[in-house]
């Protein structure tokens, strides 16, 4: 390995910090456990395949509590491909301190959620999300403001068309007659209110709630002489979701009654399950897991109900696969057709990042691991050289042997020596020149 | 004498950190500043071999009136071509410039002593500078180029072809796909049944490829499409971008330690790895890095170390057009993948492995650096067995032999023995088919002399039991099944025709014969004739041979097309000898040992027939009168050395190495490109062949001080001048009892066969050779009676 760079890891509030120091630059990749699910797109991905898995059903179950993921960061290459393939942003690369533009080396998978001009807005999407990622800001209603002149007392006819009611909640806390029940989410069914009860005997017949409701006469149906007006409505506020925080499961597109919210999910694709091999007690691994809460155990009405084991609602599933690495049967398969991503640009590495994603959809050819023979370890010994202080040589020594240089030197001049030098006969070589030096 | 009277220029180049990272450039500049006076110009630059740093001796050359020009940086195998085009640009004699290699023999091999490093350094250069002082103008004499040439295919068939066509003086593209020219050739490592290394023989034609100016290299490229006919095709080429600038890349590896992509590498036949920027092996041609964009990740490491800044992530093929008189088609063959023979289980036990495989394991520069193990355990096997003609001569595979196999496993069996005496080896054949010249002899021989146990019959099957290999057939001699345990099986695999000849076949549309090989006009009167005119084909391309009948096949192509080509001019080598008449005294030694027999001796005189001499100077370190000149490598140039570092011995001890060019001084060069470190106490001599050696440089040597001397070669049989490293042998010895007779301790004088691909080598002698002599003690301790 090089001396010119080096790798560490710390850990920081939820998250571990890998970082690399290289002769120009600092390289992070941050990781954020809680935001992680475990659906190892990353570990596909990685072509330095460094990128270990936890043991999911375990990690899922609660047996045992570690990341779900881990990078070697001695191996790692900080290319930033697993920062580009997670759907949940809980990879980030920094370089220098500051956020690194992963595409402008790579890809990243396209994901959004759009809030339509249609979006009224109402109060459903922000009471559904699993990830609590929908803050709404929504002026609440005080049904006085749309009426001109005073509520005298009157008889009068309500109805509430329960069919064509769309659940929106706008009306939750206009009157005493309308009372909206609202329920916490369930993976079986997401939506966040459980009925609307009209109190006929509470009604004062005011007719607001008339203009309040985005379907009026067709689902609050108001008869009476009313002496005063009631002004037009609209809905007062702003809804923001947080891409950090949204999984784009997209269940709020799907409870939406307007369009309101549109989810680009990454993937598209198919989830299935196996039910009849699920096993009976049930290790809702897959439930917990699935941070688009897609995954249920229905629930038996009575005794004789047959329902399945398990079920999932592809509406709120973004195809990661999260359920597939936690079920310790391999029952659940995430197939995901095609993905979003944002387009490669042409350098050296993008063949590479071209695979790992392709590696997300289809059989493209994973990457592998290989072994390499090597030389076998030979102790490397480190040898200081030691400085060896010699004896002065005598001036006389070395004239000496310039001398014997000399006479010999003079010799070769011979051919007679030369020819035994090239016939390759020392002995004679050493006979001639002690013959010599006798004289 | 011609020595020089008017100004040097000295330049110090830093190779980025390459050089300066280790030697103190700035101090050596302001100390030979301060020690040569006025009439030497000292300057450093952070690349001397880039454009600025050619520009600025250009301009000196023109300003100054230089008129010797000394470049202190990598060694002159890399860029003394580059910088004597620099000399020739600016009016210069190209020979009046003189390279002191400071990088591959000094800052890359002394990286943990940056101080006796610059000592050292200044030494190197200061030995240049004397030598410089006696470079003589040299004329080469020049040929016109008329007309020009594609080779397809840089293995040495394309290689030969090539460098036939350009001594011609036809211009020549040679197009490889691979990275590097080399081909198969560059992946063995040893040849039969000379035992030569194969780099080694192989390395210098590269380098004469890269650097001939008539032959324009395009590595990493490929045929897209041919027009035209013979005389004029026009040939369409995609040069691949490596996103490494070829013309900023040092080659110092910097980016391939860095970089955290490890791949198997196809060079090893993925048995060892390399980088995603990489040189497929270390004596690569052109030594210029490649980033596989197979395998980037994109993390941008690379760039942060390269210093020239020769990166670029963003940079695109490249199509080029080029017109051609005639094309020689040299794509060579694969080694045959044996995993489709279900029955010796290739793939599935690790310890079945291929020939060429082994050739990979037993090189110094292989995956185990030449040590002998098998994959599965790293274990040295004791009983391997070859098994011949494995996918060959099979109706099933490859109804053909390959031809080279049976010679192959010979060979490696001698390779083996040598190293492991112990080994016990047996050669499973159906006929041992050695028909070339010698072969037959080599085959008694390995017979004979290594104790190989020849067992004639088809191998049946491979099997694997408690984890030995057991290898099961009949003995067809003695009519007996056998069945015999073995640590190694090697399956001796032939080679089939190239991938990349299918394509190139389709383009030129060639013919193929039913096995695939490339079609000869007539098999047997027009073997390198296509049935295009102007299209020749040579090499393992046209059918199974081995590398001399490849070489010789390459020569014959060339000389076909070269007869189609209008002749130009033929250019002739400068280094030669040249007899002084007024000292020769008639001995006729020189006629006596010459192999060439470009010396003869008329009227008591000798005379050297230019034509003849190849320049390898065994004559001129031979004759007693000092008569025999040698260009470029004269008595005075090489004593001028030795008086320059000698005249003020700054290390203790300190010793002279002899080297050859064409192993020995590469086998030093690769020590660098490898970095494996010794002791500084060694100053090197280039000398084209170690025969040039005259006994009296080594006396003169120790008179001056030298506390020892080591003569470098070529490995017996090696000799690119066939004998010269025997005469120098000879010498040696005699020189070993004239140095008893001296009274100087014979040790003080080594002699080391060193080959190109031996850097490691190279570094143990010299590491071995500095502790023996610091034992004995300076020159002269031997009267001090210590």
């Amino acid at each position: 390995m090089s001396d010119k760079k080096e790798t560490w890891m710390d850990m920081e509030d939820k998250k571990i910090i890998y970082g690399q120091k290289s002769p120009d630059h600092e390289r992070k990749i941050i990781y954020d456990i809680e935001r992680c699910t475990g659906c190892g797109l990353c570990v596909k991905a990685c072509p330095l395949r460094c990128i270990e898995l936890a043991p999911m059903s375990e990690v899922a179950t609660g047996v045992i509590d570690v990341p779900p993921i881990f990078i070697d960061h001695t191996v790692c290459g900080f290319c930033g491909i697993c920062v580009g393939v997670c759907p949940f942003h809980s990879l980030k690369m920094e370089m220098d301190g500051k956020e690194f533009d992963i595409e402008s080396v790579g890809a990243r998978l396209i994901e959004d959620v759009e809030v339509t001009e249609k979006c009224l807005p109402c109060k459903l999407c922000a009471k559904a999300c699993p990830e609590e990622a929908i803050d709404l800001n929504l002026e609440p209603i005080d049904r006085m403001d749309y009426i001109e002149g005073e509520i005298e007392e009157l008889e009068g006819e309500i109805e509430f068309n329960k069919d064509e009611c769309v659940y929106c909640g706008l009306c939750d806390g206009l009157c005493d007659a309308i009372e909206v029940v609202w329920r916490e989410p369930t993976p079986d069914n997401p939506n966040p209110i459980d009925e609307i009860i009209l109190h006929k005997d509470k009604c004062d017949f005011c007719k607001v709630c008339e203009v309040v409701c985005p379907k009026g006469r067709d689902c609050f149906k108001v008869d009476a002489d009313i002496t005063w007006k009631v002004k037009d409505f609209s809905p007062k506020g702003e809804i923001k979701v947080d891409k950090e925080k949204c999984v784009y499961c997209g269940t709020c597109e799907e409870l939406c009654p307007f369009e309101g919210i549109i989810v680009h999910k990454p993937f598209e694709g198919d989830i299935t399950v196996i039910e009849e091999k699920c096993d009976p007690e049930g290790c809702e691994a897959c439930v917990k897991i699935c941070p688009g809460r897609a995954f249920f155990v229905p629930k038996k009405e009575s005794i004789h109900d047959e329902v399945p084991k398990i079920a999932v609602r592809k509406e709120s599933c973004n195809f990661c696969g999260a359920c597939e690495n936690a079920c310790r049967l391999e029952i659940v398969s995430a197939k995901r057709d095609k993905m979003n991503v944002t387009d490669f640009p042409n350098r050296s590495s993008t063949h590479t990042w071209k695979r790992a994603f392709d590696l997300l959809v289809d059989g493209a050819k994973p990457f592998e691991s290989h072994t390499f023979l090597r030389p076998p370890s030979e102790e490397e010994v480190e040898e200081k050289e030691e400085e060896i202080e010699y004896k002065e040589v005598d001036e006389s020594i070395l004239e000496g042997i310039r001398a014997g240089i000399d006479s010999v030197l003079s010799e070769l001049d011979k051919p007679k020596v030369r020819f035994q030098i090239e016939r390759g006969e020392p002995d004679k070589v050493r006979k001639t020149l002690e013959k010599r030096k006798a004289k | 004498m011609n020595s020089s009277l008017g100004k040097t220029g000295i330049y110090i180049c830093h190779c980025g950190v390459n050089i300066a990272g280790v030697v103190d450039v700035k101090k050596l500049v302001e100390e030979l500043k301060e020690e040569l006076g006025e009439s030497y110009i000292v300057k450093d630059y952070e690349f001397m071999c880039s454009d600025p740093g050619q520009i600025l001796i250009e301009d000196d050359i023109k300003e100054e009136k230089l008129d010797r020009v000394v470049i202190a940086a990598c060694s002159p195998k890399l860029h003394e071509p580059t910088f004597r085009r620099v000399l020739a640009k600016s009016g210069l004699n190209p020979y009046l410039l003189e390279m002191a290699n400071i990088r591959e023999h000094c800052s890359w091999v002394h990286m943990k002593d940056p101080e006796k490093a610059t000592k050292k350094a200044k030494d190197i250069i200061k030995m240049s500078i004397a030598r410089s002082k006696l470079l003589e103008p040299l004329e080469k004499k020049k040929v016109k180029v008329l007309k020009s040439a594609l080779v397809i295919g840089g293995g040495i068939a394309g290689i030969e072809a090539s460098l036939n066509l350009a001594n011609q003086g036809f211009k020549v593209y040679l197009l490889e796909e691979t990275p590097s020219i080399g081909g198969r050739m560059a992946q063995w490592d040893k040849v039969f049944p000379t035992g030569d290394c194969s780099i080694c023989i192989l390395g210098p034609k590269m380098v004469d490829v890269h650097y001939h100016e008539n032959i324009e290299l395009l590595t990493y490229s490929e045929l897209l499409d041919v027009e035209g006919e013979v005389g004029s095709f026009r040939c369409k080429i995609k040069k691949k971008t490596r996103f490494v600038d070829e013309s900023k890349c040092t080659g110092c590896g910097l980016c391939s330690d860095l970089c955290p992509v490890e791949v198997p590498n196809e060079f090893e036949f993925g048995l060892g790895s390399r980088k995603a920027i990489y040189v497929p092996f270390p004596q690569a041609v052109p030594l210029i890095y490649v980033i596989d964009k197979d395998n980037c990740i994109g993390c941008g490491l690379c760039s942060e170390v390269c210093e020239p800044e020769a990166i670029n992530y963003e940079s695109n093929d490249e199509e080029i057009e080029i017109e051609v008189g005639t094309i020689i088609v040299a794509v060579g063959g694969d080694p045959f993948d044996p995993s489709v023979i279900k029955e010796y289980n290739y793939s599935e036990y690790p310890d079945v492995i291929t020939t060429a495989e082994l050739e990979r394991i037993l090189n110094t520069t292989g995956p185990t650096r030449g040590k002998l193990i098998r994959p599965s355990d790293n274990k040295v096997p004791k009983r391997i067995a070859f098994v011949q003609c494995a996918g060959f001569r099979d109706d099933r595979f490859n109804e053909y032999c390959s031809r080279f196999c049976c010679m192959a496993s010979l060979k490696e069996s001698q390779l083996i023995k040598e190293k492991h005496p112990d080994a016990e080896i047996f050669i499973f054949y159906m006929d041992i088919r050695a028909f070339g010249k010698g072969y037959e002899e080599y085959y008694k021989r390995i017979q004979k002399e290594f104790g190989v146990k020849f067992i004639r019959g088809r191998i049946a099957e491979i099997v694997e039991k408690n984890g030995v290999l057991l290898v099961r057939g009949e003995d067809t001699l003695l009519g007996e099944p056998i069945e015999l345990e073995m640590d190694l099986v090697v399956l001796s695999v032939g080679m089939v025709p190239s991938k990349y000849s299918k394509k190139v076949q389709e383009k030129l549309k060639l013919c193929t014969s039913p096995d695939g090989f490339l079609m000869e006009a007539h098999p047997k009167l027009r073997p390198v004739e296509t049935e295009t005119e102007g299209i020749y084909i040579c090499g393992y391309a046209q059918g199974p041979k081995d590398i001399q009948d490849s070489v010789a096949q390459a020569a014959a192509s060339a000389a076909k097309a070269s007869t189609l080509m209008a002749r130009g001019e033929v250019e002739l080598e400068a280094l030669i000898a040249e007899v002084d008449q007024d000292k020769c005294t008639g001995c006729k030694l020189c006629e006596t040992i010459c192999e060439f027999n470009a010396p003869k001796v008329v009227e008591k005189k000798a005379n050297i027939s230019e034509k003849s001499c190849v320049g390898c100077g065994v004559c001129v370190g031979a004759c007693p009168a000092d008569a025999i000149k040698i260009y470029h490598f004269t008595d005075e140039q090489i004593r001028s050395q030795m008086h320059a570092v000698l005249s003020s011995k700054r290390e203790v001890p300190l010793i002279l190495v002899f080297a050859c060019n064409w192993c020995s001084y590469v086998g030093a060069d690769l020590a660098g490109i490898s970095r494996y470190q010794y002791p500084t106490n060694v100053r090197i001599i280039r000398m084209m062949c170690s025969g040039r050696l005259d006994p009296a440089f080594v006396l003169e040597a120790f008179y001056l001080g030298a506390d020892g001397v080591l003569i470098t070669g070529c490995h017996p049989g090696d000799c690119h001048y066939r004998f010269g490293n025997i005469h120098a042998e000879k010498r040696y010895y005699a020189l070993k009892e004239i140095l008893g007779i001296i009274g100087i301790d014979p040790r003080r004088l080594r002699l080391e066969w060193i080959s190109a691909s031996e850097g490691e080598r190279f570094a143990s002698v010299v590491t071995d050779m500095v502790r023996e002599i610091k034992e004995i003690g300076p020159i002269g301790y031997e009267f001090l009676g210590v």
